[in-house]
């Protein structure tokens, strides 16, 4: 693999060598804090705490706290959960299905996704967790031999399903994410001194860089991506599960699955260019996420963007098609009834306004990406919102419709996981790399502006000496064999 | 560098022999089932369908490369535009099927249902007649027809166009396209598929049977691309072509299998367990008839090519890659069958059927019209894109 085509971005910019590369990526985590990163931590981690404070008051005086109701009993809790595992899928797209499609620009931003990925499951995993009312009866969910005579977990219930999907899924991404980082912290192991030296040390697990250990890096990581690969598919299907195999109309649909799955894909990389484009800018990583990185990124959210679009027009056209007049008043109350802004919000962010990531100007343009991440973070949750509040607040019986608002007890939950989140993800930032060193060295050859500057400039002697361009791919091919 | 094919005489006359067979065949078929014209119909408009999709998710498969700005597949470009050559005539072939077969593949077209005062009335249907109404059906077909087929045309002119015109504009301009024909084809491609094969059962509804139909097809068309890319290498062409690319080509080949098993497993399941009679009808129908055609397309659509493919060396070697292509081809042409005649014939009041001289006779005639029209339009340009502005990528393909 050591020609690129010189018609292609470069993915590594600065001419940088390999030692470049390390001491850019490296000092990020070395020296004193920064004023940027104290102060950012300072606020996360009060938002953090009042969230935690709210989560302990839910847990002292119930979920009578919160504004469910008989009819409404998911509302803000469960839309939660889907928003954050959602935001989680883009770092296992990122990390395993394109390294199986031996896409390179992966190297830029996977590390921070997979983070994002954890980040995300441990914020999600809470919602379920504390909408159980008793918490401290949270081990019920696991199919323990217990003394409680019958009692037993429903294996029939996709709610069961989540617990084994989503604790497979938290588990491999985090193998996934720490397998990825030895190398790099081996770098930062033997850049430092002193007692960090010696953290580092452990948590390198004897890392030398061997042949031997890249070679088992290397199938590890092929392993992995392919355990990770059906996750991606497997944990939003079975979050759909939740609703789809309900009857409630506008719950079920076949298509919840895979729509499901684009919407997490979509949502995620929404996440990953919103974190990320405040990273490259304030620890100074431009030259490593290109632009090339962002319109790549563009591209498949104009792509799921516009699935999750057919879905929806799929979805109302069924409901009229249906015949069925429950599931055609669901849609209907969708979009003219109580929660109709909510519904709309949805439709323009989702759907409409990613279409203009097709024009190529938009796409490379990163105050408008960053404006548009920001956009379709909204527009995921309430799309969430939509299918949860709207389908449950009118059900079969009118004398039970109802109307829901959170109370100041779910906003302050819901704002203070974005306080979880954002403080484990500065301190991830602050003590590991936070784009994967090895893996970005491992396409520089190829992706590095100065070796398409040379692969274009190969070609156009070639072109002036008359041999055709093609017919020069051998010589490219030789000088990979020699080079291997 | 430049390679031109021509094709072998002896292949010309196999793909002609496999045409003339089929229909041979076909018109026993047709003979023996004069009393049956649903079966007769429904079996042409399925296996039309069929190999026009493959022909039409072979213009998805370069548009979406095209958008994603690969290079791997450059070198068995030409393989796919051949396939995608063949939607005009496939679609053109729907013409007389949708023309002459219309009332007896298509329950809702049979006016009584829709007269208040006839004992025939449905009203389900009548809530349906905004969609289901035979003008809209003809606009909406020849609307797919057109613009498959003006897009397949248009692309394969830009790519031609690029062996004379070396100009970085000509590759831009196929970006264009491909952009517009992705677009097309999201939506076209569900429609089509509730229009030409949903519609049959016109009191079921599925949201997930268009993205279905769409998985299916292109696991086949990875499957065919692969079999004329591992006959023209037999033949001697294509010599830059790899075991990197075939290890690609499988991996999506096997993908795609696994997603089409996701998506059979999350339309079934879904169904089975919200056990809504309007929805359980349709695999009721199967199950109780037609069970060992349905239990057969998980066995070779998933099954089967999941144990062979999963190897690292399974997907590198031509032969075991020839031999799921193989079983996976027959395995969705099945479930084009179990999707189409089930509701076809149960509509017309017939006999639950299985797989006759009809349906063997129409799929090998169509498989001889495909490979003789693949044939015939890889031997028209030159087998390679030389120009394209990512071939020397595809070239130096290497792990």
């Amino acid at each position: 693999m050591q020609y690129s085509s010189p018609e292609r971005q470069p993915l590594i910019e600065g001419h940088k060598t390999y030692h470049d590369i390390t001491e850019d990526i490296a000092s990020g985590n070395e020296g004193t804090p920064p004023l940027a990163w104290l102060i950012g931590l300072g606020i996360s981690a009060t938002v953090a705490t009042i969230g935690v404070l709210c989560i302990l008051w839910t847990i002292w005086q119930g979920i009578g706290v919160w504004g469910l109701n008989k009819t409404i009993g998911w509302a803000w809790d469960i839309t939660n959960f889907v928003w954050w595992i959602g935001i989680g899928h883009a770092g296992t797209l990122i990390s395993a299905i394109l390294l199986l499609f031996r896409q390179r620009w992966r190297t830029g931003v996977n590390r921070a996704a997979e983070a994002m990925t954890i980040f995300a499951v441990i914020c999600a995993g809470l919602f379920p967790l504390i909408h159980m009312g008793r918490i401290w009866l949270a081990f019920f969910i696991f199919p323990l031999p217990n003394t409680r005579g019958m009692l037993w977990v429903n294996f029939n219930s996709p709610l069961l399903w989540d617990v084994f999907a989503i604790s497979t899924y938290f588990t491999v991404s985090l193998l996934f994410w720490y397998s990825g980082l030895l190398p790099d912290i081996a770098t930062l192991r033997d850049r430092a001194t002193g007692m960090k030296r010696r953290i580092y040390a452990a948590m390198s697990f004897g890392w030398s860089g061997k042949a031997k250990h890249w070679q088992r890096f290397e199938s590890l990581s092929l392993v992995l991506a392919g355990l990770a690969t059906p996750l991606v598919l497997s944990v939003h299907s079975i979050v759909s599960f939740d609703f789809a195999t309900s009857v409630i109309p506008g719950w079920h649909t076949t298509i919840f699955p895979p729509y499901f799955v684009a919407g997490a894909i979509f949502s995620g990389f929404a996440m990953v260019l919103t974190l990320m484009l405040i990273a490259r800018k304030l620890m100074n990583l431009q030259e490593y996420i290109t632009i090339a990185h962002i319109e790549s990124m563009n591209k498949v959210i104009v792509m799921t963007g516009s699935i999750v679009g057919v879905a929806y027009i799929t979805e109302l056209f069924v409901a009229a098609y249906s015949g069925n007049v429950y599931e055609q008043y669901a849609f209907w109350n969708r979009a003219t009834g109580p929660y109709w802004w909510s519904y709309w919000c949805m439709m323009t962010c989702n759907v409409i306004s990613p279409q203009l990531f097709w024009i190529k100007k938009l796409r490379r343009n990163i105050a408008f990406t960053f404006f548009m991440s920001i956009v379709i973070n909204i527009g995921m949750w309430f799309e969430r919102f939509v299918i949860i509040v709207t389908s449950l607040h009118r059900d079969y019986i009118p004398s039970s419709w109802s109307y829901y608002s959170p109370t100041w007890v779910e906003v302050g939950i819901f704002v203070g996981t974005m306080g979880i989140f954002m403080t484990l993800f500065l301190i991830f930032a602050r003590f590991l790399p936070v784009i994967a060193i090895a893996e970005v060295k491992s396409i520089l050859k190829v992706s590095g502006d100065q070796y398409l500057e040379k692969f274009a400039e190969e070609e156009k002697a070639a072109r002036e000496k008359g041999i055709s361009i093609a017919g020069s791919a051998n010589v490219a091919g030789a000088r990979h064999d020699k080079d291997a | 560098m430049s390679e031109n094919f021509t094709m072998p005489a002896r292949h010309k006359t196999w793909s002609i022999l496999l045409l003339i067979v089929g229909l041979i065949l076909c018109g026993v078929g047709i003979f023996a089932n004069l009393d049956s014209p649903a079966r007769i119909w429904t079996a042409w408009l399925y296996n039309n369908f069929f190999f026009l999709s493959i022909g039409l998710v072979a213009t998805f498969f370069i548009a979406s490369q095209t958008l994603g700005y690969n290079g791997w597949y450059v070198l068995i470009k030409r393989v796919a535009e051949g396939m995608m050559m063949y939607v005009p005539i496939g679609a053109v072939l729907m013409i007389p099927i949708l023309v002459f077969g219309l009332h007896d593949i298509f329950h809702w077209t049979h006016s009584e249902l829709y007269d208040p005062n006839d004992p025939h009335y449905d009203r389900i249907l009548d809530s349906k007649s905004f969609y289901l109404n035979v003008p809209f059906f003809y606009v909406r077909s020849l609307l797919y027809i057109v613009l498959w087929a003006g897009f397949a045309w248009l692309l394969r002119k830009n790519s031609l166009l690029s062996d004379k015109n070396p100009d970085i504009k000509v590759y831009n301009r196929s970006k264009v396209l491909s952009s517009f024909f992705v677009l097309v084809f999201g939506v076209s491609s569900s429609t089509a598929a509730w229009d030409w094969l949903m519609s049959i059962q016109p009191h079921w509804y599925s949201t997930l049977f268009g993205w279905y139909c769409f998985i299916s097809t292109f696991v086949t068309c990875m499957a065919v691309i692969i079999l004329f890319t591992i006959y023209l290498k037999k033949l001697g062409y294509l010599k830059q072509v790899n075991q990197e690319h075939f290890h690609d080509l499988g991996k999506l080949m096997f993908a795609f299998s696994v997603a089409w098993a996701y998506l059979f497993f999350s339309q079934f399941m879904l169904i089975w367990y919200s056990n809504i009679p309007e929805e359980t009808m349709y695999y009721k129908l199967r199950i109780e008839h037609y069970d060992y055609i349905m239990y057969a397309c998980v066995m070779l659509n998933f099954v089967t090519p999941f144990f062979v493919l999963i190897t690292r060396g399974a997907k590198r070697k031509m032969n075991v890659l020839a031999i799921a292509c193989i079983i996976i081809i027959f395995g969705h042409w099945l479930d084009y069958y179990q999707m189409a005649m089930p509701a076809a014939l149960d509509a017309a009041h017939l006999q639950p059927a299985s797989i006759g001289l009809l349906e063997i006779g129409f799929a090998l005639a169509y498989v001889g019209l495909f490979t003789f029209i693949v044939f015939h339009q890889l031997a028209k340009a030159p087998l390679i894109q030389e120009n394209h502005p990512f071939v020397r990528e595809s070239m130096v393909h290497h792990t």
